[in-house]
């Protein structure tokens, strides 16, 4: 009788134990949604996701918009991830204020929402925002272009993305500030002018209007001798433009993304130095505080700065720097 | 006994070309930068790729249509050369040829969904545009694609004319709008199209072919957009995916600006050299005047309300529908 | 014996007697599913007249016109043109076979000018290299040409450079008229020449129909306007449910009889035997 009572009773305290077991340890289920599908930066994002995901027993759902500035297409890729269960939304927001009533929904159904590379507005709609400090990395490139032309008198061209955006914002004013100049601060949208800044152009971040740009700046002041470019195809236009003038050899040309063909460009001399950013660390700390979220219900908050670093072809004294080669291994893109 | 009305431009192009004077005077004033050899032969190679897509938009919005597909085309011509000469060793004229055979195939694709199935060339071109876009991204692996033979860039090159110099590409520019002038003014064909745009029914009424006129517009305007692919990596050297963008509306600004009615059957090809002349003057000589590019956009917005508005006006005024 | 006003039976190439006919068609019949458009239609066209073909909406003159001109294809009947038995499958074929139609709507290019019009999709090329490999139009003779064809038929337009969109209604109708008139060479076909215009331009408009008569072609016109075809028709086919119901004389009927017999109150034979009694 002692051991059939034995027998029931281990069976049930066994059974309990796995079930609250499971209880205890569901699989996480993380959404990470991109603003497009292709753009080398969010292929190594979801490349990163994956890798943690699996490494810490998550699932990964992934989806994406279909264009940069598509805000429907990710609407929907939310709305599907948590029907299918995803308890913690990642996302590289394509409009920073057409998405917030989705994630508000998102966050009353107790999903953590977390937002990667670009923040919304305003940055509180998400638990938390995981990103580059695009000022701090316009400020290494504005420290290094400063040391680089030396002792000559700055005559700065500055090859923007578009009116109003706030990275472009950010990276230019983050610039001016690096290079020593009076700038706004990174709360501003607007972009700083000081008397060194001999022409202004837009390329919205392409390479063909990243040349005509530079072409009509060197028209204005063929003594341009600084170029910040918004991003490296801006940049490698810019210098296509430089080169058919003549000038590559004397202008300092400095941009920011750490893409592998940028850091290509920075290692051929095309591009001095440029601020490389961390697509990778972005999605695979994302995917630890979704994983600690569900396991233990902690939250991350505020914003997390996941690192800028200075990729320069030659190094230069007073500015803190990694090698191109350095730069090669932690690239985004085809190697 | 052709009067000299005949010969004459018609009023539809004298407005867009008064308004490019205007705006070259008004920046001649402003700065002393603008009004130089350098500065227009630069000019000249930034509308360079626009300006020939714009011909291929002028031959479909001729026909009463759109192409929406166009710098999406392009971006794929640009990237199927380049690829195809740098990575799998193509030589360079069978690469060009393939480049420009994949845009010339668009723009069947976009000829047969408009005559064949008959839906409307603004729904056919916003799909055909997506799928180019697609494609391009895939067989790019949305890598811009360097490393480009040389030869492949030679329309690039610059030589010296007059005091300045300027690039090979924008002659080739200037030959296809002379070719294209004389083909739409100057034989059966070129008029068969103004005709299936002012009337398709009376066309077709007439005996004309106007199936075979559209399909003929739309794939000559796939070569075209093979041809600017060309241009675009020479000027920029590279194969750029995400190249293309933004032509499309920059072409129809160019053909609108030009003086040809979106309506069909109205305008000029030299008036889309124009208007793609008058947009390119205003970026370069906002930009000498340290103007911010706002306000290009903006300028660019009142002109093509104020071409639009001419071109409905004096045909209100001639009776017209 | 035949008169002005019984149907001839199908005469293949005609006989010393009879007035020749340049078409005929018999027992033309087109169905389209349950709705019969001809019900064995037939018609006589002689050379050199005006023919009105009148009936009331339905009755099949349009479809007559249609099959006539190539747009419409019979299921069953022929048509003979000149004596031979012709066999049209398109607009195109008619056209070929010298017969040309002023449709409804015109058919013009309102933007482009009177000659390109007069000569569109019957473009003349230059001679030599410019015309066979660079294609290039002669457009001073095309100018020339075009108005020469309005010049005969008193057409009074000055500038043939003008946009057709900036004439008046009855200009334009007498430039589609011009056109058919320059390039037919036996029959022109005309649907409601005068219903767009007015009491001035609609009379100038038969002026001009007659003019086209008298350089030698022969003229059917589809029209509703009774006083109009009254006017200048030589004889008049009358239409109804699909067939020919009689051929009149307007010179020896009425309008209001032909009205009567296009609405079925009276039958052919009878008005026309009436108009033989009269005359006795």
């Amino acid at each position: 009788m002692f051991w059939r009572h034995a027998l029931v009773s281990s069976v049930i305290l066994a059974s309990s134990a796995s079930s609250s077991a499971a209880a205890q340890k569901p699989q996480p289920i993380i959404g990470l949604i991109t603003k497009t599908e292709t753009n080398p930066f969010f292929v190594k994002m979801k490349e990163g996701a994956k890798a943690a995901a699996t490494a810490r027993g998550a699932k990964l759902l992934s989806g994406a918009g279909k264009n940069d500035g598509d805000n429907a297409g990710q609407v929907t890729a939310m709305e599907n991830m948590i029907a299918a269960g995803a308890q913690v939304i990642l996302i590289t927001v394509n409009d920073s204020k057409a998405i917030i009533p989705t994630i508000r929904r998102a966050r009353a159904n107790g999903v953590l929402v977390i937002a990667l590379d670009s923040p919304t507005d305003p940055v509180t709609a998400t638990d938390a925002l995981f990103a580059t400090d695009n000022y701090k990395a316009g400020q290494l490139i504005g420290q290094y272009a400063r040391k680089a032309l030396g002792t000559r008198s700055a005559k700065i061209a500055t090859l923007d993305l578009l009116p109003g955006h706030p990275v472009g914002a950010q990276r230019h004013n983050g610039f001016l500030k690096g290079f020593g100049l009076a700038a706004p601060t990174a709360s501003i949208n607007t972009l700083g002018k000081p008397a060194e800044v001999v022409c202004m152009a837009d390329s919205y971040g392409d390479q063909a209007k990243g040349q005509t740009a530079m072409e009509n700046c060197l028209q204005k002041n063929p003594e341009i001798n600084v170029v910040y470019a918004i991003n490296e195809p801006t940049a490698a236009g810019a210098f296509k433009a430089l080169k058919s003038a003549g000038k590559e050899k004397n202008v300092v040309l400095v941009t920011v993304d750490g893409g592998c063909q940028g850091v290509r460009d920075v290692g051929s001399g095309a591009i001095a130095a440029t601020a490389q950013q961390y697509p990778l660390k972005m999605a695979a700390l994302g995917v630890e505080a979704g994983v600690a979220f569900v396991h233990t219900g902690k939250k991350p908050s505020g914003y997390t700065d996941t690192g800028v670093a200075l990729i320069a072809g030659k190094a230069i004294a007073g500015v803190e720097s990694k090698d191109v080669k350095t730069g090669l291994d932690l690239c985004f893109g085809r190697k | 006994m052709t009067s000299l009305k005949e010969r004459l431009p018609s009023l539809g192009f004298i407005g867009p070309v008064l308004a490019l004077l205007a705006a070259c005077a008004f920046f001649a004033t402003q700065t002393d930068r603008f009004f130089t050899g350098a500065n227009l032969s630069l000019v000249l190679q930034q509308v360079m790729v626009v300006g020939v897509i714009a011909i291929g938009q002028t031959l479909v919005v001729l026909t009463a249509g759109v192409d929406l597909s166009c710098g999406m085309v392009m971006a794929l011509g640009g990237v199927v050369m380049t690829k195809l000469a740098s990575e799998s060793g193509v030589p360079v004229p069978l690469a060009i040829a393939s480049g420009i055979g994949v845009t010339s195939l668009f723009g069947a694709v976009n000829g047969l969904l408009v005559t064949a199935i008959k839906l409307p060339p603004f729904i056919v071109t916003l799909g055909t545009l997506n799928i180019a876009f697609a494609i391009t991204q895939l067989y790019s692996g949305a890598q811009t694609v360097t490393d480009i033979p040389e030869p492949m860039t030679a329309l690039g090159r610059t030589f010296a004319l007059g005091g300045t110099s300027t690039v090979y590409g924008v002659v080739l520019m200037l030959a296809l709008y002379a070719v294209a002038w004389f083909a739409l003014r100057e034989t059966a064909s070129g008029r068969h199209v103004y005709a299936v745009g002012n009337n398709p029914e009376a066309t077709r009424l007439t005996g004309i072919p106007t199936h075979r006129v559209l399909m003929g517009v739309y794939v000559m305007a796939g070569a075209c957009y093979g041809i600017a692919s060309l241009l675009s990596v020479a000027r920029t050297g590279v194969g750029d995916p995400n190249a293309g963008q933004t032509e499309n509306l920059d072409a129809i600004t160019a053909v609108v600006l030009g003086g040809t009615s979106l309506f069909g059957g109205r305008g000029t090809v030299l008036g889309s050299l124009v208007g793609a002349l008058i947009v390119g003057v205003f970026r370069n000589g906002l930009t000498l005047m340290g103007v911010s590019s706002v306000y290009q956009i903006l300028i660019t917005g009142i002109l093509v309300i104020l071409a639009v508005t001419a071109d409905q006006l004096s045909r209100r005024g001639q009776g017209g529908r | 014996m035949a008169d002005a006003f019984t149907p001839f039976t199908v005469t293949p190439h005609g006989d010393a007697t009879a007035p020749k006919l340049v078409m005929q068609a018999s027992g033309l019949v087109k169905r389209y599913g349950h709705v019969t458009a001809l019900d064995g239609m037939d018609f006589e066209l002689r050379d050199g007249e005006i023919l009105a073909v009148i009936g009331d909406n339905g009755a099949g003159k349009s479809s007559l016109i249609k099959a006539l001109s190539g747009a419409l294809v019979p299921d069953s009947g022929d048509i003979y043109l000149d004596g031979n038995r012709v066999h049209f499958r398109k607009p195109l074929d008619a056209r070929r076979a010298g017969i040309e139609t002023v449709y409804q709507e015109l058919a013009v290019a309102p933007a482009m000018t009177i000659a390109e019009n007069l000569f569109l999709g019957r473009e003349l090329r230059r001679g030599g290299m410019l015309g066979t490999v660079l294609r290039m139009l002669d457009k001073p003779r095309m100018l020339r040409e075009t108005a020469e064809y309005l010049a005969e038929l008193k057409i009074g337009i000055r500038s043939m450079t003008q946009a057709v969109e900036t004439l008046s209604g009855g200009q334009r109708q007498g430039v589609a008229v011009a056109r058919s008139a320059a390039f037919a060479r036996h029959v022109v076909i005309m649907d409601e020449p005068t219903a767009a215009l007015g009491v001035k331009e609609g009379t100038q408009v038969l002026e001009l129909i007659r003019r086209v008569r008298d350089r030698g072609l022969a003229v059917v016109l589809i029209s509703h306007n009774m006083p109009h075809v009254f006017q200048i028709a030589d004889r008049i086919h009358v239409a109804r449910l699909g067939r020919r119901e009689a051929m009149l004389d307007p010179k020896r009927v009425s309008m209001s009889d032909a009205v009567a017999v296009m609405t079925g109150a009276l039958r052919g034979d009878e008005v026309n035997e009436a108009a033989s009694a009269r005359e006795v």
